[in-house]
């Protein structure tokens, strides 16, 4: 055998050794395997070799080969990704990165804040509305028994149930630790010493109220809710009106003209994520008093709610066997068979459980998801604005990147440094979204009246984490993308600078905008279509003018001398046309619900409207009639002639409205002739659809005043109506209302949500569009020379501004082609809710397409007139 | 003692990259081996009985400068340390102790 013959041990397993073999060891495991196979083939033969060589390599692979290259590249490699030297060093070349593109900088935190902003703000809010009632130290065992009543074509649900459940369940029902009532009065009105205060939420609450709920007594104590005629203040209430807590104890006052109280106690007010937000709590023997039989009254819901505190051990099914008991022992027979109660949780009540009504307002979890998906969705655009920059940038840097390998640096040192310069960024944006949320809570709060939203880092460590939580998942989002891409450079192309390594990353730079696009025309698109929604209804002909209609509903009871006063003194009132003691107006507010149908055929029963009115109803709501004749002034008793609508008279089955007059029905079990016969006007909002809607005549049944005016001179007008009003109700307050308010009440839950929709499409808009801006800034950097050149050869300023917008345009019109369809299906679904959606028109998807175009043409043809505008000659010689 | 103890292998290795001195790395011990017990081993083994020993601070080891043979590939070299003498030393006393329990009706044949 030729010893100077070069063998060649077997490539595969070489290249298997090289496979796995960790860098640090492999030096000096290859070295000793090839020179063992050398010496193999001199002492025995190749085969033998090949064989030893096979084997080893294969053996070498064993735990104890990898543990030694871990030992030693501790050992050697003190530059590790984690030594604290190192992270300096990070944070050092990113804050220096940092200052060298500050446009880029500023960008990016600009869109990076206003995004982590949006999520902090859409945080405090989604943990204010979802804590309610969390902090009663019993919440997970309060239940409210909820009422669920079969009505002729639905089901209703009531979070209010009969005012006497709660004695009976407390008598009755085993399984329960405490069991209270409460009986609930939105407004009241208290007089004291020839003063009139208004306040909102007084409970008739019983002694067993604070073995339910949680509250601290500052004065006097639980005895106090069990004596007749007391009530028990809140700190708040006593230092507003009664002149301090120390005062307050023992001052008198009269209950909505009513009811003399006395002052047995002074409580902590209750925090504001509740739906108890009482000022007043009343002893519950009062409230017989205050509406007389109520106390005792199985027949009719108002507004009594009923609250037990489940004992550890029970469960609810335990306890619905004895709520049928307590149905069958008290409610009519053929009521008893339809009706259920429902044990809700506490908790669920605000948020989880919006079928059933609050004493406040209901923040339902689907509104909740929508606002958190529209917060991701805009930290989200701001995160692409940052990878965007970050590769758009990558050639400029690879030449950087070159270098640090050169120097020694790894993969994951490179992708350790970028990554920190994210998080640089994305803490300074954080800090300047902490101050933007800061201010828009203050906003947020004094748009609402009151502070009940905080940003608080010390009192809810909660958002804190989430804070923290944010910046991390940002900077991973934002940074991991470029520092990957970056890093991944070889050194010897990064170094030559090759020009298409800039190319490299466009696609994907031209899809991430696409996706920023859609989603920003999306939200734009969606608060369109349900702005459409709502103004198709808001601004719909109602035969009257809603804002030209001023309401009285203060009316306390039927009192006929008063009456007589008011008519009087409202005829006097400048700019009155004219006034109709009603019961609410004809559309959605203060009207019945109840059954109607053919005498003697109950088994056509249908659902009806049932409103109370005199002579002067038609002609205030410029309502006409089409037959028949209208009440008289001089009816002043309840009378068994109604007027009714055309729907109604249709589906009695009359075809002209000249026969039905005369014609009688069933309503609400009694029999009512037809007087007269009401052109149709919408009943409801919301839908366009005409309910069976009655007007009886009744002065027994009427709570309120409507008057027409004429809008010239409103503030005398009503000037002269508060003045009627006092000398009709001196001991009372006038709460007039506009009627346009009134309704618009129905639309507030979607104004809030436009409101919040509108800014959250334009801030993504913005992100999205100074996106662009850096990325055109840019490409007019990298092209000078380009731009220079066409402009030599003759191009115009309006040829290059063509040239940069061109293709953003483009990039637009195909997210709106993504958007549009997607932002109808999620709009659709959001007005689910709703009885009846609106088929949009082309415009409303027109508008988002030339809003989108518009912002983002400007940005970029802003940018791109400034670079058109350079001198070719300045720009040439840029070296 | 745990981690003083010293497999059969590992105490040839042990004893070899001590009579090797200035030349002990993967191949030579392997071929002392070798030639000393006639045994065939495997490059690995050695390899790995190398490392163990290292882990337990029998031996010590650094990279040899580049050379031209094998590739310019450098190599480990080793050298027993003090602890891994005084194990070594250990060892030999221990057996020498019990060569003089063994009685000497026990090592006659038959």
């Amino acid at each position: 055998m030729n010893p100077n013959e070069k063998h060649i041990p077997p490539q595969w397993a070489t290249r298997f050794l090289h496979g796995y073999c960790p860098a640090s060891v492999l030096e000096e495991i290859e070295g000793d395997l090839i020179e063992n196979y050398e010496r193999n083939v001199i002492l025995h033969n190749k085969r033998y070799a090949d064989l030893r060589y096979i084997i080893d390599t294969i053996r070498f692979f064993n735990p104890v080969t990898f543990r030694k290259a871990r030992k030693i590249k501790h050992r050697y490699h003190h530059s590790s990704s984690m030594h604290t030297a190192m992270i300096k060093n990070y944070f050092i070349s990113a804050l220096r990165n940092v200052r060298k593109n500050l446009a880029y900088t500023a960008i990016n935190i600009s869109g990076l804040a206003l995004g982590i902003a949006c999520c902090l703000i859409i945080f405090v809010i989604v943990r204010y509305e979802s804590s309610f009632d969390d902090y009663h130290s019993k919440a997970d065992r309060i239940y409210r028994v909820n009422l669920n009543q079969e009505a002729p074509n639905t089901r209703r649900f009531n979070g209010c149930n009969y005012t006497p459940l709660a004695e009976a369940v407390r008598s009755v029902v085993t399984g329960l630790e405490a069991v209270t009532g409460v009986y609930c009065l939105q407004q009241y009105q208290i007089n004291r010493n020839e003063e009139i205060i208004e306040g909102t939420y007084a409970f008739f609450a019983d002694s067993h109220y604070f073995d339910v709920f949680d509250g601290s007594w500052i004065r006097g104590d639980n005895r106090a809710l069990s004596k007749p005629n007391t009530a028990v203040v809140t700190d708040r209430f006593a230092e507003d009106f009664l002149g301090g807590v120390s005062n307050a104890v023992g001052e008198t006052f009269l209950l909505d003209n009513k009811v003399p109280l006395t002052v047995g106690g002074v409580i902590k007010s209750p925090p504001s994520n509740t739906d108890h937000p009482y000022s007043m709590l009343i002893s519950w023997s009062t409230l017989a008093q205050f509406t007389p039989g109520s106390d005792d009254d199985w027949e009719n819901v108002s507004a009594g709610a009923t609250y037990v505190v489940f004992r550890p051990e029970t469960r609810s099914d335990q306890l619905y066997p004895q709520f049928e008991r307590i149905i069958a022992s008290h409610l009519e027979p053929e009521l008893a068979e339809k009706t259920s109660f429902y044990l809700m949780p506490l908790n669920d009540n605000h948020d989880r459980n919006y079928d059933y009504s609050s004493f406040t307002y209901d923040f339902p979890k689907p509104v909740m998801i929508i606002l958190s998906i529209v917060g991701g969705m805009i930290a989200f655009i701001a995160c692409i604005n940052f990878i965007n920059l970050a590769t758009a940038q990558s050639l400029t840097r690879a030449r950087e990147v070159g270098i640090r390998k050169t120097m020694g640096s790894s993969r994951m040192q490179l992708v350790g440094q970028y990554l920190s310069e994210a998080f640089v960024i994305t803490l300074i944006a954080g800090l300047a979204g902490l101050a933007l949320a800061k201010a828009g809570i203050v906003q947020l709060n004094s748009y609402y009246g009151d502070d009940n939203l905080q940003l608080d880092f010390i009192n809810e460590p909660s958002t804190l984490i989430f804070f923290s939580i944010i910046i991390l998942v940002i900077t991973v989002l934002a940074g991991f993308y470029p520092a990957i891409v970056l890093s991944g450079y070889r050194p010897v192309s990064a170094l030559k600078a090759q020009k298409s390594s800039g190319k490299q990353g466009l696609t994907l730079r031209r899809g991430l905008v696409l996706a920023q696009f859609t989603g920003a025309q999306i939200l734009i698109i969606v608060t369109f279509l349900m702005i459409n929604q709502i103004n198709f209804f808001r601004n719909r002909d109602l035969g009257f003018d809603p804002s030209a209609i001023m309401i009285l509903p203060y009316l306390k009871s039927y009192d006929q001398e008063r009456f007589v006063v008011l008519d009087q003194e409202l005829r006097k009132v400048k700019g009155r046309i004219d006034h109709t003691f009603a019961y609410g107006g004809p559309v959605g507010v203060g009207s019945n619900q109840i059954e109607i149908h053919p005498v003697d055929d109950e088994t056509n029963s249908r659902r009806a409207l049932l409103n109370y009115g005199d002579a002067a109803y038609l002609n205030t709501f410029s309502i006409s009639l089409l037959a028949g004749t209208n009440f008289t002034d001089a009816m002043d008793s309840a009378s068994s002639e109604v007027l009714v609508n055309e729907t109604l008279i249709k589906l009695l089955g009359y075809d002209r409205p000249a026969a039905a007059v005369g014609g009688i029905f069933t309503a609400d079990g009694r029999d009512v002739r037809i007087r007269g016969v009401m052109r149709d006007n919408y009943t409801h909002a919301m839908t366009s659809t005409v309910e069976p809607f009655i007007l009886a005549h009744d002065p027994e049944q009427i709570f309120g005043v409507a008057i027409r005016f004429s809008k010239e001179k409103i503030s005398e007008t009503i000037a002269g109506v508060e003045a009627a009003w006092k000398i009709a109700y001196p001991g009372y307050i006038c709460n007039y209302m506009f009627m346009d308010d009134l309704l618009n009440r129905e639309f507030n839950t979607f104004d809030r949500i436009f409101t919040f929709l509108g800014i959250a499409s334009i801030t993504a808009i913005f992100i999205g569009s100074l996106g662009l801006f850096g990325l055109v800034s840019f490409m007019a950097v990298r092209r000078t020379k380009e731009i220079g050149i066409r402009k030599v050869l003759g191009a115009t300023i309006t040829n290059i501004i063509t040239l940069f917008t061109k293709e953003s345009m483009v990039l637009i019109i195909v997210a709106f082609v993504v958007a549009a369809p997607l932002a109808y299906f999620t709009g659709n679904l959001m007005l689910l809710e709703l009885p009846e959606r609106v088929t949009p028109d082309v415009m409303i998807f027109l508008y988002p397409l030339v809003i989108s175009m518009g912002i983002a043409g400007m940005t970029v043809g802003f940018r791109a007139f400034q670079a058109a505008r350079q001198h070719p000659t300045d720009s040439l010689r840029t070296e | 003692m745990k981690g003083t103890f010293l497999g059969e292998f590992e105490e040839l290795v042990l004893l070899v990259a001590g009579a090797l001195y200035d030349n002990a790395y993967g191949v030579t011990i392997a071929e002392e081996i070798e030639k000393q017990t006639g045994r065939s081993v495997s490059l690995s083994a050695v390899h790995t009985a190398l490392y163990r020993l290292e882990e337990k601070d029998f031996l010590t080891s650094h990279l040899g400068g580049a050379t031209n043979e094998r590739g310019g590939r450098r190599k480990r070299m080793y050298r027993i340390t003090a602890a891994g003498k005084e194990t070594l030393n250990e060892v030999r006393t221990l057996r020498n102790r019990l060569w003089k329990m063994i009685p000497d009706v026990s090592v006659n044949p038959g």
